[in-house]
């Protein structure tokens, strides 16, 4: 399986794929100097589009050779194929226990709730022994901003994914050692009876270890966003100017929409090309088990809403407690309960707690003071800004617009007259023809061109004239056909010369002779001259066989005779 | 540890948080969480995969190792220019031949690395969208798909398609529902009037970045340059009034007021490397050419004669059709073959077999007397003389090419499109006593290998190809090649002697054109030889000779047509010498479209280290100077970095590192060099860690390399 020394070009691509054939138990036969031919056991095909065997070439002398061979180089087909096969693995590890010290601390019986409370009293509830689980998650990060693209890979800290708070040094050590096996983890047996407190949901867990990561990265993203406000700033300015030039001696409204239009693609363009964006690839988790002390409070809100807080101190770790806030893990400056309750407790600390309303406190950072109310609550049960005034509102107070699909407070809610649905503010509007307040989903708005001009119409008043293009028009500025009953608007109406009454476009056409507008129902032919319409009052009816004739070609039919006619 | 029923859901981040989590890395680490924990070597092969699929800046270009090509240097650095400082948006406009296809396809394969090209537009004129593919696929093993259907763009995310099928109104509308990543548009030069529907439909296409590729982005009219400029980026150059009051010469569209100033603002959107900056670079040895005097056997010129006037009289008698009425339809298509085609096409066949071998034009001519389409008094002529041609026992050529395989003991290509004539030179090479190696089309890939690899193996065999030995093989092991007849198209020829005079050919190379005297290939060679000079061409000026004339293909039905056309040879020379004139005059329009091209483009970079030689430190003089004809390399240092292993992409990057561009640096002596003079030292980090030293002469042009060494990482 040993490789001849040539260049490649990529060293890295060798000892991967002889670690994953190794571990898949692919068999790797040599086919030349750089040439693999890859024979997949069953289970491994499926990412290899289900091939049982996979040439490989890793030099382009290789696959000069062996045109047939895929190129083991980064982009190709199969470099992808051989990542994906090793993704699905190995997204988890567990280090197992950190062995604790030979003398574990006692928990004091005396420890106070130091953290100052927001309109809330604290009762000492219990203390224990007890497990936690930290972790540290390693991440790619990709940073793009116009045609500049960055890869990274980085580890967050590691956090106590109970508490959400970041381990302190001591521990952060332990785990380095466990991880690097400079340690071995300590045997079950060794450990004392504690409880077992769970790690916060995955969705939670992986926020508070993002949200590392993201600190971690702040400064180069902020670096990168300078140079992408100031080189979209160059690049508008330049467009604005030519568009502005070039929109300058431009007069037909055909050419000003036709160049607005394709300033305002490149400006979105541009904006777009210059937008700074992180995107985080969650890709393996290393996670360990820690023996803690743990002191808990009940907390008791004024409107009487229960939580449960809780400190804790690893036995091997410092000797300083640690407090994290149960929603962003950092120490709590204060205290604040949630309004709002859930129906299960966050996070379970024992099984068989289930199914009873439960509240919950964050620190003072976390939460958020209701508009409507005045109570707290946290980011996930309210809104942090009401799209009518910017101001938060909690869950009770917290609608979503039918209308316009964003979030409000009920301080600026309304009603809409079509179908009677709640509306925020900002979409309810009055229509110009009836006055009755509907929402923007029901109401449409005329041009400046309509006969009443621009107006917001309701959905019961709009109309579309059949005159024009089909535009927006007003029930009060519209007649029926009276071929077709369609609308047509003022602006547009035509009426027959023979009744006068109104038609729509599709019915009406000028008599050939006079030019009159005539509707399908007035129109009328000579006997002469088939072909040609007339209006009905410029045709009369031979007496003898009753067909028409218009006033030069009377008598055309042939009935009368020459001597009795005139 | 997870729910298995329940998939991560993360709070939504308010809309402006330029933060976002990749959805299908969030599901699969779910997933992984749910599962078991993985034993460590699988953990630790996946961490150091992660670091392996880390994709770098545009400082770093990554994807020249997985090509099928080797990158010239001047295709590198437009590819990093247009990628680090143009923001993927540029004109380029090499000078003909120069690889701006290459250059193209790396930059979109650079973007689409990164994630920055997944729907990538290639816009082509109809008779390219085929070679475009073709390139991309064997190349750069990436397949674009041809949409010919306008339901087809909804799942295509990579297309090539001509100008004229996507502006058609059904293709249009499609294209444009989508935001292209990359649009590439080629033969630029065609969409030059911004009135012009191409123009405006491309101007509608929503994309962040755009190359326009075209030699000649001023042909007529400063105005052209003007609308690809703004096309590519509004503003640019100003509204055209300002550009015409600021550049214009009254009387004289082509001619700008100040060719300085107009090449400061081209510099930002358009580069132009020039053939004369980077030849001598190519290292390319001399091409030397031999007509030897082969004469026809009395026999094979009374063929030749009776033959030639059978076609004339098909010719006349209107059987044969203009080879152009029978090209491409519409969108590219093949338009239908009539039974008049089917018969014009025995006549080509016919017409390219009469100089090659009687053996081969017997079996064509009866072809053609069994074929229903004709007279039945032509059909007994074809029969007659199929019979004539077969009772020819003595070969003129195969005579001259048995001296010839005698005088040369080393390896020789031997080219023939046609597979009678092959197997009688594969008889004679037998005789010989050397092996030949039989190389054509219906040979599959596996065979196709191992015939090359034979013939590397045998240094005194002889390779006999057709077309298909001209087309992707590398022959540069062999400098001997003989053309055993003259195909009528010239870029034919080019690329038969493109195999073997090609870069890494050391040795000078021979090229034996086998042209019987008095016959069409004799006048065919003249015009090769005198007028465009092909035997004497370096890279990429055939297409420029032949640009104005209409291209090498139309060179050949011109020729036929004059050819056929003849009353007598008398009259075929006189035609031959009015042709003659015309490829001269479209050399020289050639030639000044290019000078004027060149005068209004931004300087290359050996133009740059020429112009400001004194300005410029060592490590700039040399990073501008590598690749470019400013530089040359002492024998032996070209091995060397190959057999170190070092890219070019690595001799730039070590340079970069020392200092950029217009900085200051200092260097170490090393010393002096018999040929090249005093010399300097100076050490530069590739991106992976390799330290990379040189020894160059840096004090007057050309610069000299003249060693190179290596630390590992």
């Amino acid at each position: 399986m040993r490789a001849k020394k040539t260049a490649r070009p990529d060293a890295r691509m060798w000892p991967l794929l002889e670690r994953y054939c190794k571990l898949a138990k692919a068999k790797l036969i040599r086919r030349g100097a750089d040439l693999y031919e890859m024979k997949l056991p069953l289970s491994e095909r499926a990412h290899f589009s289900g091939r049982a065997t996979v040439r490989v070439a890793l030099s382009l002398e290789a696959l000069e050779r062996d045109p047939d061979a895929e190129m083991a180089v980064l982009g190709s087909p199969f470099l992808g194929h051989l990542l994906e096969a090793i993704r699905t693995r190995a997204g988890r590890l567990s280090l197992g226990m950190m062995p604790p010290p030979h003398a574990a601390r006692r928990t004091p019986h005396d420890l106070d709730l130091t953290v100052p409370l927001r309109d809330a009293t604290a009762r000492r509830r219990k203390s224990q022994l007890a497990t936690h689980t930290v972790g540290r998650l390693l991440a790619r990060i990709v940073l793009r901003a116009g045609a500049v693209v960055e890869e990274t890979v980085i580890e967050s800290a590691v956090i106590d994914l109970a508490t959400g708070a970041r381990a302190d040094d001591q521990v952060t050590a332990q785990f380095g050692d466990l991880h690097a096996q400079r340690v071995v983890p300590a045997d079950p047996g060794d450990v004392p009876d504690a409880v077992s407190v769970p790690a916060r949901p995955p969705a939670e867990m992986l926020q508070l270890l993002l949200s590392d990561l993201r600190e971690q990265s702040a400064e180069r993203v902020a670096a990168r966003q300078v140079g992408a406000e100031q080189g979209v700033a160059a690049e508008l300015e330049r467009l604005d100017r030519y568009f502005a030039s070039v929109l300058a001696d431009k007069t037909d409204p055909d050419d000003v929409r036709t160049i607005t239009a394709l300033h305002e693609r490149r400006r979105a363009e541009e904006m777009r090309r210059h937008q700074v964006m992180a995107i985080v690839h969650p890709l393996q988790l290393v996670d360990a088990q820690v023996l803690m002390q743990r002191v808990e409070w009940e907390i008791r809100s004024k409107r009487g809403v229960r939580a449960r807080f809780a400190a804790q101190r690893p036995i091997a770790g410092s000797a300083t407690w640690i407090l994290a806030c149960p929603q962003c893990g950092r120490p709590p400056a204060e205290l604040v309960v949630c309004v709002h309750e859930v129906l299960t407790p966050r996070p379970p600390l024992r099984s068989g707690e289930g199914g009873q309303k439960q509240g919950h406190c964050m620190c003072d950072a976390c939460s958020t003071r209701c508009s409507v109310c005045e109570a707290d609550f946290c980011s996930d049960h309210g809104i942090a800004h009401c799209r009518v005034d910017e101001q938060p509102a909690c869950e009770q107070h917290a609608r979503v617009c039918q209308s316009c699909r964003m979030t409000h407070c009920t301080a600026h809610e309304g009603v809409c007259a079509e179908g009677e649905h709640p509306a925020c503010s900002a979409c309810l509007e009055a229509c110009g023809s009836c006055g009755r307040t509907v929402c923007n989903r029901h109401a449409e708005q005329s041009r400046a061109d309509a006969p009443k001009g621009s107006r917001r119409l309701c959905t019961a008043c709009l109309r579309y004239c059949e005159g024009g293009t089909n535009e927006p028009v007003g029930v009060d500025e519209v007649a029926q056909c009276a071929s077709c009953g369609r609308s047509v608007c003022t602006a547009h109406q035509a009426v027959c010369a023979v009744d006068g009454q109104v038609q729509c476009s599709r019915h009406l056409r000028r008599a050939d002779g006079s030019g009159r507008l005539v509707c399908e129902q007035h129109r009328a032919t000579c006997v002469a001259e088939p072909e040609a319409v007339f209006a009905a009052d410029e045709v009369s009816a031979c007496p003898v066989c009753g067909k028409t004739a218009c006033g030069s070609h009377q008598g055309a039919c042939g009935c009368l005779a020459p001597e009795t006619s005139l | 540890m997870a729910d298995p029923a329940v998939r991560i859901t993360l709070s939504p981040a308010p809309a402006d948080d330029l933060w976002s989590v990749d959805e299908r890395s969030l599901d699969l680490f779910a997933k992984q969480l749910d599962a078991p924990p993985s034993p460590r070597a699988w953990y630790e092969l996946r961490r150091e995969a992660e670091h392996v699929a880390l994709v770098p800046g545009f400082d770093r270009l990554i994807t020249l190792g997985g090509h099928a090509i080797k990158e010239l240097p001047h295709q590198i650095d437009v590819a990093q220019r247009v990628l680090r400082q143009m923001g993927g948006r540029a004109i380029l406009a090499d000078e003909v031949g120069l690889g701006k296809t290459i250059e193209a396809s790396i930059i979109y394969r650079e973007l689409a690395i990164r994630g920055l090209a997944r729907r990538t537009l290639i816009l082509t004129p109809a008779s390219l969208v085929g070679q475009w593919q073709g390139e991309l696929e064997e190349k750069f093993f990436q397949h674009f798909d041809t949409p010919t259907d306008p339901d087809d763009w909804q799942r295509v995310t990579r297309a090539i398609v001509s100008h004229d099928r996507a502006r058609s109104r059904r293709h249009a509308e499609e294209i444009l529902r989508h935001h292209w990543d990359l649009v590439i548009v080629d033969e630029a030069h065609k969409i030059k009037s911004h009135r012009g529907a191409t123009y405006q439909f491309i101007e509608k296409i929503e994309r962040d970045f755009i190359l326009l590729l075209t030699a000649t982005p001023l042909q007529n009219d400063l105005r052209e340059l003007y609308n690809l400029i703004t096309l590519l980026r509004p503003g640019q150059l100003g509204t055209w009034e300002e550009f015409r009051a600021a550049h214009l010469v009254a009387g004289d569209p082509r001619q700008p007021k100040d060719p300085e100033a107009l090449r400061a603002l081209t510099h930002a959107v358009m580069i132009r490397t020039r053939r004369a900056s980077v030849v001598d670079d190519l290292d390319l040895p001399p091409r030397r050419p031999r007509h030897p005097a082969v004469k026809l056997t009395k026999a094979e010129a009374d063929l030749y004669e009776r033959t030639t006037q059978f076609l004339r009289r098909l010719y006349r008698e209107g059987f044969v059709q203009h080879e152009e009425d029978e090209g491409e339809g519409e969108d590219g298509g093949t338009k239908r073959r009539t039974g008049k085609g089917m018969v014009q096409l025995a006549m080509i066949h016919l017409r390219q077999r009469l100089c090659s071998s009687a053996k081969a034009l017997a079996e064509s001519l009866a072809h053609l007397a069994e074929g229903e389409r004709i007279k039945p008094a032509h059909r007994t002529m074809a029969r007659q003389l199929a019979e004539r041609a077969r009772k020819v026992k003595t070969h003129a050529k195969l005579n001259v090419l048995t001296k010839i395989l005698k005088e040369t003991p080393d390896r020789v290509v031997v080219f023939s499109d046609h597979r009678p004539t092959i197997e009688l030179i594969e008889q004679r090479v037998k005789a010989l006593g050397r092996t030949p190696i039989v190389y054509w089309g219906a040979l599959t890939t596996a065979e196709r290998d191992k015939r090359i690899r034979a013939f590397h193996d045998d240094e005194r065999s002889v390779l006999i190809a057709t077309r298909a030995g001209s087309e992707g093989r590398n022959l540069q092991i062999c400098n001997v090649l003989v053309n055993y007849d003259l195909p009528w198209n010239p870029m034919v020829i080019e690329q038969r002697i493109g195999r073997v005079h090609r870069i890494g050919q050391k040795r000078e190379v021979h090229i034996v054109n086998l042209a019987a005297a008095g016959t069409i290939e004799s006048y065919i060679l003249q015009l090769l030889d005198k007028k465009i000079k092909l035997f004497e061409l370096v890279v990429g000026e055939l297409d420029l000779i032949l640009g104005e004339f209409g291209g090498a293909q139309k060179f050949e039905v011109r020729l036929a047509d004059e050819w056929l056309a003849a009353e007598n040879d008398a009259d075929f020379e006189r035609r031959v010498e009015t042709l003659g004139l015309d490829l001269e005059r479209s050399s020289a329009a050639g030639r000044a479209q290019e000078q004027l091209n060149s005068a209004i483009a931004p300087d290359d970079n050996a133009t740059r280290l020429e112009r400001r030689f004194d300005d410029l430190s060592v490590p700039a003089r040399l990073r501008l100077g590598l690749g470019t004809s400013h530089l040359v390399k002492a024998a032996g240092w070209e091995a060397k970095r190959r057999r170190l292993g070092v890219h070019v992409t690595e001799l730039l990057e070590a340079l970069e590192s020392i200092e950029p561009i217009g900085g200051a640096a200092t260097t170490q002596s090393a010393g002096s060099h018999a040929e090249y003079g005093a010399l300097v030292r100076l050490t530069g980090l590739t991106s992976s860690g390799r330290a990379i030293t040189l020894v160059a002469q840096v004090e007057r042009l050309p610069l000299a390399l003249v060693d190179i060494s290596v630390e590992a990482a």
